[in-house]
């Protein structure tokens, strides 16, 4: 019976590792969604501030779509100086994928928000243009994967790019915007070197941002898998 | 607890608990298909799989 189309097609239950790890990440997020509409405090300054609250969520988007396109960097600079493993490259390629959805899904909110606080959906603020160009710059990642018909060239060059990228975003995430003036806050960064912000509305935004990441890496795990299982035939 | 969940920001909230919900089930499952196509030969992994990879 074990050796039976029908036993080995049913589906293994997880390790209890695993399923430990979904379940604090479960618990992990539902508290930064509870914490963000009900522990933390009104945003200050702010014209509308129960509107406020989208940005316990975009900004943490945001700093998921940036870890990913740092983890592409990182995992085409392995690529690269590693033994050129296609898995390396796939990795990237994932990471890059994912991370268009989160930028654009924080582009998305951060417009929704703008309309709310600004009165207009886009306002060509230094962060706005930043997050197009950033998406535009991974959009080419992936037209450059497109255009490419032979494999090695194809991982070599998305690799080169990719690793290029772990320049090009923390420019664009953090260097750009703060150029000019911006409509945007800066209460972690500032000026003054200091971060002006109550410790409830960071603990909160910190909770949401470590949820994110952890929420990328396992998607990115799920992803990863899927290809490699579909490859290796 | 400084903040009022009055003027619907429970309903958001509940909202929010069920869409994560909703997304971490989905996930779970997702995770024990890949690891059940991962256990099979390689020869009798569906053809859907094969063509994400491409």
């Amino acid at each position: 019976m074990e050796n039976s189309p029908a036993a080995t097609r049913r589906r293994p239950a997880l390790p209890a590792l695993t399923l430990a790890l979904a379940a604090l990440l479960w618990l992990w997020m539902a508290a930064a969604i509870w914490a963000a509409f009900a522990w933390a405090p009104p945003a200050r300054g702010f014209q509308n501030v129960v509107s406020s609250r989208i940005l316990f969520f975009h900004v943490p988007i945001a700093w998921g779509s940036f870890v990913a396109f740092l983890a592409a960097g990182v995992w085409s600079l392995l690529f690269l100086a590693r033994g050129r493993r296609p898995r390396h490259d796939l990795a990237a390629a994932v990471a890059v994928e994912l991370g268009l959805v989160f930028c654009l899904l924080a582009t998305l909110s951060g417009a929704i928000w703008s309309r709310l606080e600004w009165g207009a959906f886009w306002n060509w603020d230094p962060r706005q243009t930043s997050i197009v160009l950033a998406l535009v710059f991974y959009a080419a990642y992936l037209a450059l994967r497109g255009a490419v018909d032979d494999a090695e060239t194809r991982r070599r060059l998305s690799a080169a790019y990719a690793a290029l990228g772990l320049v090009v975003a923390p420019f664009l995430f953090f260097v750009l915007p703060r150029l000019t003036f911006s409509l945007h806050p800066e209460p972690v960064i500032n000026a003054e070197g200091d971060v002006a912000m109550d410790s409830r509305i960071l603990i909160v935004l910190v909770t949401a941002s470590t949820g994110f990441t952890a929420l990328f890496f396992w998607v990115h795990n799920l992803a990863w898998r899927l290809r490699r299982a579909g490859e290796e035939r | 607890m400084d903040a009022s969940l009055g003027g619907g920001l429970g309903w958001l909230m509940a909202v929010n608990l069920v869409v994560w919900s909703g997304l971490f089930l989905y996930l779970l499952r997702l995770h024990r298909q890949v690891r059940a196509i991962e256990l099979r030969p390689a020869e009798s992994r569906p053809t859907e799989t094969r063509e994400i990879a491409r």
